[in-house]
Protein backbone atom coordinates (compact mmCIF):
# COMPACT_ATOMS: atom_id res chain seq x y z
CA UNK A 1 0.00 0.00 0.00
CA UNK A 2 2.80 2.44 0.84
CA UNK A 3 4.06 1.91 -2.77
CA UNK A 4 0.25 2.87 -3.86
CA UNK A 5 0.11 6.26 -1.80
CA UNK A 6 4.18 7.13 -2.51
CA UNK A 7 2.67 6.83 -6.25
CA UNK A 8 -0.05 8.96 -5.95
CA UNK A 9 2.18 11.49 -4.28
CA UNK A 10 4.94 11.54 -6.44
CA UNK A 11 3.27 11.32 -9.58
CA UNK A 12 2.78 15.10 -10.89
CA UNK A 13 -0.65 13.88 -12.82
CA UNK A 14 -2.32 11.92 -9.91
CA UNK A 15 -1.23 14.24 -7.66
CA UNK A 16 -2.83 17.96 -10.03
CA UNK A 17 -6.14 15.14 -10.85
CA UNK A 18 -6.57 14.35 -6.59
CA UNK A 19 -5.78 18.62 -6.08
CA UNK A 20 -8.58 19.57 -8.80
CA UNK A 21 -11.23 17.31 -7.44
CA UNK A 22 -10.33 18.45 -3.90
CA UNK A 23 -10.84 22.09 -5.10
CA UNK A 24 -13.59 21.37 -6.98
CA UNK A 25 -15.42 19.72 -3.63
CA UNK A 26 -14.32 22.58 -1.26
CA UNK A 27 -15.87 25.07 -3.87
CA UNK A 28 -19.62 23.26 -4.20
CA UNK A 29 -18.76 22.28 0.01
CA UNK A 30 -18.69 26.16 0.15
CA UNK A 31 -22.15 26.51 -1.50
CA UNK A 32 -23.74 24.03 0.12
CA UNK A 33 -23.09 25.42 3.72
CA UNK A 34 -24.29 28.64 2.19
CA UNK A 35 -20.92 30.34 3.02
CA UNK A 36 -20.40 31.39 -0.46
CA UNK A 37 -22.64 32.61 -2.64
CA UNK A 38 -23.53 34.07 -5.79
CA UNK A 39 -25.67 36.93 -7.30
CA UNK A 40 -26.33 39.67 -9.38
CA UNK A 41 -24.78 42.69 -7.69
CA UNK A 42 -21.50 44.74 -9.19
CA UNK A 43 -20.13 45.33 -5.82
CA UNK A 44 -16.65 46.35 -5.23
CA UNK A 45 -14.12 44.00 -3.84
CA UNK A 46 -14.01 44.52 0.19
CA UNK A 47 -13.45 42.79 2.99
CA UNK A 48 -14.16 42.83 6.86
CA UNK A 49 -13.45 40.57 9.64
CA UNK A 50 -14.57 40.03 13.32
CA UNK A 51 -12.45 41.70 16.19
CA UNK A 52 -13.41 38.85 18.47
CA UNK A 53 -12.95 36.01 16.06
CA UNK A 54 -11.64 33.98 19.21
CA UNK A 55 -15.28 34.09 20.45
CA UNK A 56 -16.48 32.83 17.19
CA UNK A 57 -14.10 30.67 15.21
CA UNK A 58 -15.53 27.50 16.42
CA UNK A 59 -19.16 28.34 17.34
CA UNK A 60 -21.37 26.05 15.87
CA UNK A 61 -24.24 27.18 13.60
CA UNK A 62 -25.72 23.54 12.89
CA UNK A 63 -23.53 20.43 14.11
CA UNK A 64 -20.22 20.81 12.57
CA UNK A 65 -20.66 23.71 10.63
CA UNK A 66 -19.11 26.73 12.05
CA UNK A 67 -19.34 30.33 12.10
CA UNK A 68 -17.77 32.80 9.92
CA UNK A 69 -15.54 35.39 10.96
CA UNK A 70 -14.14 37.60 7.64
CA UNK A 71 -16.06 37.99 4.84
CA UNK A 72 -15.08 38.56 1.26
CA UNK A 73 -17.20 40.13 -1.62
CA UNK A 74 -16.76 41.30 -4.87
CA UNK A 75 -18.52 41.48 -8.18
CA UNK A 76 -21.36 38.95 -7.95
CA UNK A 77 -20.62 37.13 -5.14
CA UNK A 78 -20.00 36.84 -1.31
CA UNK A 79 -17.67 34.67 0.95
CA UNK A 80 -18.05 34.09 4.53
CA UNK A 81 -14.95 33.13 5.55
CA UNK A 82 -14.91 30.25 8.00
CA UNK A 83 -11.35 28.69 8.95
CA UNK A 84 -13.00 25.33 10.24
CA UNK A 85 -15.89 25.10 6.93
CA UNK A 86 -13.30 25.41 5.16
CA UNK A 87 -10.97 22.79 6.29
CA UNK A 88 -13.60 20.50 6.74
CA UNK A 89 -14.63 20.76 3.23
CA UNK A 90 -10.80 20.25 2.40
CA UNK A 91 -10.75 17.80 4.36
CA UNK A 92 -13.36 16.02 2.80
CA UNK A 93 -12.27 17.41 -0.93
CA UNK A 94 -8.73 15.65 -0.47
CA UNK A 95 -10.03 12.34 0.52
CA UNK A 96 -12.57 12.26 -2.49
CA UNK A 97 -9.58 13.97 -4.92
CA UNK A 98 -7.10 10.77 -3.44
CA UNK A 99 -10.11 8.09 -3.74
CA UNK A 100 -10.60 8.88 -7.61
CA UNK A 101 -7.08 9.20 -8.66
CA UNK A 102 -6.32 5.74 -6.96
CA UNK A 103 -9.02 4.43 -9.11
CA UNK A 104 -7.21 5.78 -11.65
CA UNK A 105 -3.99 4.61 -10.35
CA UNK A 106 -5.79 1.09 -10.36
CA UNK A 107 -7.19 1.25 -13.35
CA UNK A 108 -3.70 2.08 -14.99
CA UNK A 109 -2.68 -1.44 -13.37
CA UNK A 110 -5.64 -3.46 -14.65
CA UNK A 111 -8.15 -1.93 -16.82
CA UNK A 112 -10.84 -4.32 -15.14
CA UNK A 113 -9.87 -3.63 -11.28
CA UNK A 114 -13.51 -3.81 -10.03
CA UNK A 115 -13.03 -0.20 -9.12
CA UNK A 116 -15.23 3.12 -9.73
CA UNK A 117 -14.63 6.92 -9.16
CA UNK A 118 -18.21 6.72 -8.78
CA UNK A 119 -17.87 5.37 -5.63
CA UNK A 120 -16.07 8.26 -4.05
CA UNK A 121 -18.06 10.51 -5.81
CA UNK A 122 -20.88 9.10 -3.73
CA UNK A 123 -19.61 8.65 -0.75
CA UNK A 124 -18.24 12.26 -0.81
CA UNK A 125 -22.61 13.51 -1.21
CA UNK A 126 -23.63 13.98 2.29
CA UNK A 127 -21.19 16.11 2.80
CA UNK A 128 -22.83 18.30 0.50
CA UNK A 129 -26.09 17.89 1.50
CA UNK A 130 -25.47 18.91 5.19
CA UNK A 131 -26.55 22.69 4.51
CA UNK A 132 -28.80 24.02 6.73
CA UNK A 133 -30.10 27.65 7.02
CA UNK A 134 -31.30 29.53 10.48
CA UNK A 135 -34.07 26.89 11.68
CA UNK A 136 -34.14 23.69 8.74
CA UNK A 137 -31.95 21.82 6.54
CA UNK A 138 -31.74 23.79 3.17
CA UNK A 139 -32.48 20.82 0.81
CA UNK A 140 -35.82 19.96 2.32
CA UNK A 141 -36.39 23.82 2.33
CA UNK A 142 -35.61 23.79 -1.40
CA UNK A 143 -37.76 20.66 -1.58
CA UNK A 144 -40.37 21.61 0.59
CA UNK A 145 -40.83 18.31 2.40
CA UNK A 146 -41.78 18.09 5.73
CA UNK A 147 -39.08 16.81 8.24
CA UNK A 148 -39.26 14.29 11.17
CA UNK A 149 -37.12 14.47 14.18
CA UNK A 150 -35.12 11.51 12.34
CA UNK A 151 -34.76 13.49 9.63
CA UNK A 152 -32.91 16.35 11.00
CA UNK A 153 -30.92 14.03 13.05
CA UNK A 154 -29.67 12.40 10.21
CA UNK A 155 -28.78 15.81 8.41
CA UNK A 156 -27.41 17.12 11.29
CA UNK A 157 -24.93 13.79 10.89
CA UNK A 158 -24.25 14.27 7.38
CA UNK A 159 -20.72 15.82 7.83
CA UNK A 160 -19.34 12.78 10.15
CA UNK A 161 -21.30 10.44 7.71
CA UNK A 162 -19.55 11.66 4.42
CA UNK A 163 -15.89 11.79 6.40
CA UNK A 164 -16.04 8.19 7.37
CA UNK A 165 -17.61 7.18 4.14
CA UNK A 166 -14.48 8.65 2.48
CA UNK A 167 -11.47 7.49 4.82
CA UNK A 168 -13.56 3.90 4.82
CA UNK A 169 -13.75 4.33 0.69
CA UNK A 170 -10.10 5.46 0.56
CA UNK A 171 -8.65 2.84 2.75
CA UNK A 172 -10.68 0.32 0.61
CA UNK A 173 -9.37 1.42 -2.68
CA UNK A 174 -5.91 1.95 -2.20
CA UNK A 175 -6.32 -1.94 -0.45
CA UNK A 176 -7.65 -2.85 -3.69
CA UNK A 177 -5.52 -0.93 -6.07
CA UNK A 178 -2.09 -2.40 -3.96
CA UNK A 179 -3.38 -5.66 -4.77
CA UNK A 180 -4.05 -5.53 -8.35
CA UNK A 181 -0.99 -3.36 -9.19
CA UNK A 182 0.95 -5.79 -7.10
CA UNK A 183 -0.39 -8.49 -8.87
CA UNK A 184 -0.07 -7.17 -12.29
CA UNK A 185 3.50 -6.27 -11.40
CA UNK A 186 4.07 -9.66 -10.61
CA UNK A 187 2.69 -11.17 -14.15
CA UNK A 188 4.96 -8.71 -15.90
CA UNK A 189 7.93 -10.31 -13.98
CA UNK B 1 -59.84 22.29 28.19
CA UNK B 2 -57.23 25.23 28.93
CA UNK B 3 -54.51 24.61 31.27
CA UNK B 4 -55.07 26.67 34.57
CA UNK B 5 -52.31 28.02 36.17
CA UNK B 6 -54.09 30.17 38.86
CA UNK B 7 -52.65 29.31 41.94
CA UNK B 8 -48.81 29.55 40.12
CA UNK B 9 -49.67 32.77 38.88
CA UNK B 10 -51.32 34.11 42.46
CA UNK B 11 -47.84 33.46 43.77
CA UNK B 12 -45.91 35.58 41.59
CA UNK B 13 -48.31 37.85 40.55
CA UNK B 14 -47.07 40.23 43.69
CA UNK B 15 -43.24 40.11 42.25
CA UNK B 16 -44.58 40.40 38.69
CA UNK B 17 -46.55 43.46 39.61
CA UNK B 18 -43.81 45.19 41.41
CA UNK B 19 -41.53 44.23 38.50
CA UNK B 20 -43.72 45.73 35.65
CA UNK B 21 -44.14 48.85 38.25
CA UNK B 22 -40.03 49.15 38.98
CA UNK B 23 -39.17 48.77 35.32
CA UNK B 24 -42.12 51.90 34.58
CA UNK B 25 -40.37 54.04 37.29
CA UNK B 26 -37.29 53.17 35.74
CA UNK B 27 -35.84 51.59 38.34
CA UNK B 28 -33.22 48.88 38.13
CA UNK B 29 -35.12 45.50 38.54
CA UNK B 30 -32.09 43.79 39.71
CA UNK B 31 -33.24 45.52 42.92
CA UNK B 32 -36.48 43.90 42.33
CA UNK B 33 -35.06 40.52 41.84
CA UNK B 34 -33.20 41.05 45.38
CA UNK B 35 -35.99 41.40 47.18
CA UNK B 36 -38.14 38.78 46.15
CA UNK B 37 -35.83 35.88 44.32
CA UNK B 38 -38.75 33.91 43.28
CA UNK B 39 -39.79 37.17 40.48
CA UNK B 40 -38.99 36.22 36.83
CA UNK B 41 -36.24 38.75 35.53
CA UNK B 42 -38.71 40.10 33.57
CA UNK B 43 -42.27 41.58 33.51
CA UNK B 44 -45.06 38.62 33.67
CA UNK B 45 -48.51 39.59 32.93
CA UNK B 46 -50.86 39.49 36.35
CA UNK B 47 -53.84 37.86 34.23
CA UNK B 48 -51.84 35.30 32.25
CA UNK B 49 -52.65 34.08 28.45
CA UNK B 50 -54.65 31.39 26.80
CA UNK B 51 -52.90 28.12 26.83
CA UNK B 52 -54.78 25.24 25.41
CA UNK B 53 -52.87 22.45 26.76
CA UNK B 54 -50.65 21.21 29.22
CA UNK B 55 -46.70 22.93 29.51
CA UNK B 56 -45.42 19.50 28.88
CA UNK B 57 -48.04 18.66 25.48
CA UNK B 58 -46.12 21.31 23.89
CA UNK B 59 -42.46 19.97 25.32
CA UNK B 60 -43.37 16.51 24.23
CA UNK B 61 -43.98 17.60 20.75
CA UNK B 62 -40.38 20.49 20.44
CA UNK B 63 -38.68 19.14 17.95
CA UNK B 64 -34.66 20.27 16.79
CA UNK B 65 -34.56 22.40 13.79
CA UNK B 66 -31.38 21.12 13.16
CA UNK B 67 -28.99 24.17 14.76
CA UNK B 68 -28.25 23.92 18.80
CA UNK B 69 -28.61 26.28 21.96
CA UNK B 70 -27.72 29.60 20.63
CA UNK B 71 -27.11 27.93 17.17
CA UNK B 72 -28.77 30.69 15.63
CA UNK B 73 -27.29 33.78 17.20
CA UNK B 74 -29.51 36.22 19.05
CA UNK B 75 -28.59 40.23 18.30
CA UNK B 76 -27.05 41.34 21.52
CA UNK B 77 -25.11 44.32 20.73
CA UNK B 78 -27.36 45.84 17.71
CA UNK B 79 -26.45 48.51 15.88
CA UNK B 80 -29.03 51.14 14.26
CA UNK B 81 -28.92 53.07 10.91
CA UNK B 82 -30.56 56.47 10.22
CA UNK B 83 -32.54 56.42 7.14
CA UNK B 84 -30.21 58.00 4.90
CA UNK B 85 -27.37 55.50 6.19
CA UNK B 86 -29.75 52.69 4.89
CA UNK B 87 -28.04 53.44 1.25
CA UNK B 88 -29.86 50.70 -0.96
CA UNK B 89 -29.76 48.08 1.91
CA UNK B 90 -33.63 47.97 1.95
CA UNK B 91 -36.07 48.42 -1.27
CA UNK B 92 -39.13 50.01 -0.83
CA UNK B 93 -41.26 46.36 -0.84
CA UNK B 94 -39.02 45.09 1.70
CA UNK B 95 -40.64 43.46 5.24
CA UNK B 96 -39.87 45.72 8.25
CA UNK B 97 -40.92 45.04 12.02
CA UNK B 98 -41.55 48.79 13.38
CA UNK B 99 -42.10 49.51 16.69
CA UNK B 100 -42.36 53.11 18.66
CA UNK B 101 -41.28 53.05 21.93
CA UNK B 102 -41.19 56.94 24.85
CA UNK B 103 -41.31 58.55 20.79
CA UNK B 104 -38.11 56.70 19.52
CA UNK B 105 -39.19 54.47 16.34
CA UNK B 106 -37.44 51.48 15.17
CA UNK B 107 -37.40 49.46 12.38
CA UNK B 108 -35.95 45.98 12.01
CA UNK B 109 -35.37 44.36 8.62
CA UNK B 110 -36.88 40.90 7.72
CA UNK B 111 -33.77 40.02 5.78
CA UNK B 112 -31.82 40.25 9.32
CA UNK B 113 -33.81 39.34 11.62
CA UNK B 114 -34.41 35.94 9.64
CA UNK B 115 -30.60 35.06 10.27
CA UNK B 116 -31.15 35.78 13.75
CA UNK B 117 -34.67 35.59 15.37
CA UNK B 118 -34.14 37.63 18.38
CA UNK B 119 -32.76 41.14 18.90
CA UNK B 120 -31.96 41.90 22.56
CA UNK B 121 -32.80 45.73 22.26
CA UNK B 122 -33.74 48.93 24.26
CA UNK B 123 -35.96 51.47 22.81
CA UNK B 124 -36.82 54.14 24.94
CA UNK B 125 -35.91 52.68 27.85
CA UNK B 126 -37.66 49.72 28.13
CA UNK B 127 -35.90 46.64 27.51
CA UNK B 128 -37.23 44.64 24.37
CA UNK B 129 -36.83 40.90 22.89
CA UNK B 130 -37.44 41.86 19.24
CA UNK B 131 -38.22 38.02 17.86
CA UNK B 132 -39.07 36.90 14.22
CA UNK B 133 -40.18 33.49 13.67
CA UNK B 134 -39.72 32.93 9.55
CA UNK B 135 -41.24 29.74 9.99
CA UNK B 136 -44.77 31.30 11.28
CA UNK B 137 -44.19 34.30 9.71
CA UNK B 138 -44.48 35.81 13.12
CA UNK B 139 -43.02 39.54 14.70
CA UNK B 140 -43.82 39.77 18.18
CA UNK B 141 -41.96 42.24 21.27
CA UNK B 142 -41.59 41.16 24.79
CA UNK B 143 -40.34 43.01 27.36
CA UNK B 144 -37.43 41.61 28.77
CA UNK B 145 -36.39 43.03 32.15
CA UNK B 146 -32.75 42.97 32.19
CA UNK B 147 -32.29 39.57 31.13
CA UNK B 148 -31.58 38.70 27.61
CA UNK B 149 -33.48 35.78 24.76
CA UNK B 150 -31.85 33.25 23.10
CA UNK B 151 -32.79 30.88 20.45
CA UNK B 152 -33.12 27.56 21.85
CA UNK B 153 -32.53 25.90 18.46
CA UNK B 154 -35.88 23.76 19.03
CA UNK B 155 -39.56 24.58 17.58
CA UNK B 156 -43.22 23.35 17.76
CA UNK B 157 -45.69 23.53 15.43
CA UNK B 158 -42.48 25.11 13.57
CA UNK B 159 -42.53 28.30 15.99
CA UNK B 160 -38.98 29.69 17.07
CA UNK B 161 -39.24 28.56 20.77
CA UNK B 162 -36.61 30.89 22.65
CA UNK B 163 -35.15 30.99 26.40
CA UNK B 164 -34.27 33.89 28.73
CA UNK B 165 -30.76 33.27 29.79
CA UNK B 166 -31.05 33.77 33.55
CA UNK B 167 -33.28 31.06 34.16
CA UNK B 168 -33.67 29.02 31.01
CA UNK B 169 -37.37 29.20 30.88
CA UNK B 170 -38.40 27.80 27.22
CA UNK B 171 -41.25 30.01 25.33
CA UNK B 172 -42.45 29.35 22.66
CA UNK B 173 -42.83 32.37 20.96
CA UNK B 174 -46.76 32.34 19.44
CA UNK B 175 -47.82 30.66 23.34
CA UNK B 176 -45.57 33.10 24.93
CA UNK B 177 -46.28 31.08 28.39
CA UNK B 178 -43.72 29.17 30.01
CA UNK B 179 -43.52 25.38 29.23
CA UNK B 180 -40.22 24.81 30.98
CA UNK B 181 -37.96 25.95 33.43
CA UNK B 182 -38.70 28.34 36.72
CA UNK B 183 -41.51 29.90 35.12
CA UNK B 184 -43.22 27.30 33.45
CA UNK B 185 -47.22 28.58 33.06
CA UNK B 186 -45.87 32.12 33.46
CA UNK B 187 -47.01 34.81 30.49
CA UNK B 188 -44.52 37.31 28.74
CA UNK B 189 -45.85 41.14 28.32
CA UNK B 190 -45.93 41.98 24.55
CA UNK B 191 -45.35 45.44 23.32
CA UNK B 192 -47.08 46.66 19.75
CA UNK B 193 -44.87 45.98 17.08
CA UNK B 194 -46.34 46.03 13.15
CA UNK B 195 -45.15 43.96 9.99
CA UNK B 196 -45.22 46.61 7.21
CA UNK B 197 -42.80 47.20 4.01
CA UNK B 198 -40.07 49.93 4.54
CA UNK B 199 -41.69 52.63 2.17
CA UNK B 200 -45.07 52.63 4.67
CA UNK B 201 -42.96 52.86 8.01
CA UNK B 202 -40.51 55.78 6.66
CA UNK B 203 -43.15 57.46 5.18
CA UNK B 204 -44.65 57.26 8.76
CA UNK B 205 -41.64 57.69 10.76
CA UNK B 206 -39.22 59.23 9.17
CA UNK B 207 -36.74 59.91 11.82
CA UNK B 208 -36.69 56.22 12.52
CA UNK B 209 -33.78 54.09 13.16
CA UNK B 210 -33.18 51.16 11.07
CA UNK B 211 -31.39 47.92 12.44
CA UNK B 212 -27.80 47.64 10.70
CA UNK B 213 -25.96 44.80 9.80
CA UNK B 214 -23.53 45.37 11.91
CA UNK B 215 -24.81 41.90 14.09
CA UNK B 216 -21.42 40.84 15.34
CA UNK B 217 -21.82 38.05 13.01
CA UNK B 218 -21.50 37.63 9.38
CA UNK B 219 -24.22 36.46 7.29
CA UNK B 220 -25.45 37.39 3.84
CA UNK B 221 -27.76 39.62 4.19
CA UNK B 222 -29.24 40.13 1.21
CA UNK B 223 -30.85 37.05 0.85
CA UNK B 224 -33.26 34.73 2.60
CA UNK B 225 -32.88 31.22 2.47
CA UNK B 226 -36.77 30.33 2.94
CA UNK B 227 -38.06 32.31 0.08
CA UNK B 228 -39.04 36.11 -0.56
CA UNK B 229 -41.95 38.63 0.36
CA UNK B 230 -40.62 41.13 -1.75
CA UNK B 231 -42.25 39.44 -4.54
CA UNK B 232 -43.63 36.30 -2.38
CA UNK B 233 -42.32 33.38 -3.16
CA UNK B 234 -40.46 29.85 -1.89
CA UNK B 235 -41.67 29.02 1.62
CA UNK B 236 -43.87 32.37 2.30
CA UNK B 237 -46.18 31.50 -0.91
CA UNK B 238 -49.86 30.96 0.94
CA UNK B 239 -50.53 27.47 -0.74
CA UNK B 240 -46.69 25.99 0.05
CA UNK B 241 -46.30 23.46 2.26
CA UNK B 242 -45.39 23.29 6.02
CA UNK B 243 -41.80 22.24 7.20
CA UNK B 244 -42.82 20.06 10.44
CA UNK B 245 -45.05 18.78 11.63
CA UNK B 246 -48.12 20.49 13.67
CA UNK B 247 -49.97 19.86 16.89
CA UNK B 248 -53.06 20.24 14.79
CA UNK B 249 -53.76 20.99 11.62
CA UNK B 250 -56.54 22.80 10.22
CA UNK B 251 -56.93 22.76 6.02
CA UNK B 252 -60.14 25.49 5.77
CA UNK B 253 -57.40 28.23 4.15
CA UNK B 254 -54.07 27.65 2.56
CA UNK B 255 -51.47 27.19 5.42
CA UNK B 256 -49.34 30.57 4.93
CA UNK B 257 -52.28 33.07 4.36
CA UNK B 258 -52.05 35.25 6.76
CA UNK B 259 -54.42 36.65 9.70
CA UNK B 260 -54.12 39.96 11.77
CA UNK B 261 -54.49 37.35 15.51
CA UNK B 262 -54.79 37.44 18.71
CA UNK B 263 -54.92 35.57 22.07
CA UNK B 264 -56.76 36.87 25.41
CA UNK B 265 -56.57 34.76 29.14
CA UNK B 266 -59.66 33.10 27.72
CA UNK B 267 -59.84 33.10 24.10
CA UNK B 268 -58.30 33.34 20.57
CA UNK B 269 -59.16 35.39 17.53
CA UNK B 270 -58.05 35.84 14.13
CA UNK B 271 -59.33 38.47 11.28
CA UNK B 272 -57.95 37.24 7.49
CA UNK B 273 -55.69 40.18 6.26
CA UNK B 274 -56.96 40.28 2.78
CA UNK B 275 -60.61 40.25 4.45
CA UNK B 276 -59.37 43.22 7.18
CA UNK B 277 -57.84 45.37 3.75
CA UNK B 278 -61.69 45.23 1.79
CA UNK B 279 -63.78 45.72 5.01
CA UNK B 280 -61.48 48.16 7.10
CA UNK B 281 -63.38 46.90 9.98
CA UNK B 282 -64.33 43.23 11.26
CA UNK B 283 -65.98 41.78 14.08
CA UNK B 284 -66.38 38.68 15.79
CA UNK B 285 -67.84 37.19 19.04
CA UNK B 286 -66.01 34.05 21.44
CA UNK B 287 -68.39 33.18 23.94
CA UNK B 288 -70.37 36.56 24.68
CA UNK B 289 -66.99 38.75 24.32
CA UNK B 290 -66.72 40.65 21.04
CA UNK B 291 -63.41 41.72 19.26
CA UNK B 292 -62.85 44.60 16.68
CA UNK B 293 -60.28 44.34 14.16
CA UNK B 294 -59.82 47.65 12.03
CA UNK B 295 -57.40 48.19 9.40
CA UNK B 296 -54.17 50.78 9.28
CA UNK B 297 -54.25 51.53 5.26
CA UNK B 298 -50.84 53.96 6.11
CA UNK B 299 -49.31 50.72 7.55
CA UNK B 300 -51.21 47.55 5.72
CA UNK B 301 -51.92 46.06 8.71
CA UNK B 302 -54.27 45.52 11.70
CA UNK B 303 -55.57 45.75 14.72
CA UNK B 304 -57.55 43.99 17.05
CA UNK B 305 -60.07 45.59 20.26
CA UNK B 306 -61.71 44.17 22.97
CA UNK B 307 -65.49 45.18 22.34
CA UNK B 308 -68.11 46.64 19.91
CA UNK B 309 -68.28 50.56 19.44
CA UNK B 310 -70.47 52.25 17.30
CA UNK B 311 -67.90 54.94 17.38
CA UNK B 312 -65.47 55.95 14.25
CA UNK B 313 -61.78 55.01 14.73
CA UNK B 314 -59.23 57.50 13.67
CA UNK B 315 -55.72 56.11 12.87
CA UNK B 316 -53.30 59.04 14.83
CA UNK B 317 -50.00 57.76 13.99
CA UNK B 318 -47.89 58.60 16.60
CA UNK B 319 -47.09 54.71 17.28
CA UNK B 320 -48.94 51.73 15.92
CA UNK B 321 -51.94 51.17 17.87
CA UNK B 322 -52.02 55.21 18.42
CA UNK B 323 -56.23 55.11 17.24
CA UNK B 324 -58.76 57.51 18.74
CA UNK B 325 -62.69 56.68 18.62
CA UNK B 326 -65.19 59.22 17.73
CA UNK B 327 -69.19 59.33 18.36
CA UNK B 328 -69.03 56.40 20.82
CA UNK B 329 -67.57 53.92 23.49
CA UNK B 330 -63.14 53.84 22.75
CA UNK B 331 -61.99 50.35 23.10
CA UNK B 332 -59.17 48.81 24.57
CA UNK B 333 -56.56 47.55 22.16
CA UNK B 334 -55.12 44.17 22.87
CA UNK B 335 -51.75 42.49 21.38
CA UNK B 336 -52.16 41.36 18.03
CA UNK B 337 -49.59 40.15 15.85
CA UNK B 338 -49.54 38.81 12.27
CA UNK B 339 -49.06 34.92 11.89
CA UNK B 340 -49.60 32.38 8.90
CA UNK B 341 -53.14 30.64 9.46
CA UNK B 342 -51.40 26.92 10.01
CA UNK B 343 -49.36 28.71 13.61
CA UNK B 344 -52.61 29.91 14.86
CA UNK B 345 -54.30 26.93 14.69
CA UNK B 346 -51.60 24.49 15.01
CA UNK B 347 -51.63 26.35 18.61
CA UNK B 348 -55.22 27.36 19.30
CA UNK B 349 -57.57 24.76 17.30
CA UNK B 350 -60.63 26.72 18.84
CA UNK B 351 -59.44 30.19 17.43
CA UNK B 352 -62.25 31.84 16.26
CA UNK B 353 -61.92 33.01 12.83
CA UNK B 354 -62.99 35.57 10.88
CA UNK B 355 -62.23 34.74 7.18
Amino acid sequence: MADILRRLLTDPASLAFASGIALIYLLVFQFAVADLSIDSTARPISSSGLSNWQDVVFRQRVPFQFEAIAVLQGPYFIWLLSPVNIAIGAVLGLLTGAQIALVGIARKCAVSCGLSPAAGIFAGLPGLLAGSACCAPLLFILLGVQLTASLVTLMGLMIPIAFVLLFGGLVFTLRVAARRCGEAAELLA
Amino acid sequence: MAYTNMTRRAVFQGAAGLATWTALAGLPLATTAARAQSAAPYPILPQGRLIPGAPQDYTAAMLSGGPGKDGIPSIDDPKFWNVEDTNDFLDDGDIVFGLVENGVARAYPQRILVWHEIVNDVVGGVGLAVTYCPLTGTAIAFERGQTEFGVSGRLVNSNLIMFDRDTDTWFPQVLAVGIKGPHIGQALVERPIVWTTWARWKAAFPNTEVLSTETGFFRNYGVDPYGAYNAVSGYYVPQSSTLFPLMNDDDRYPQKTVFVSARTPNASVAFNLDSLREENRLETEVNGEVFTSIYDERLDTGYIFRGKTSASPTINGASAYDVSWSGGEALEPIDAFQAMWFAMTAFYPETKVHG
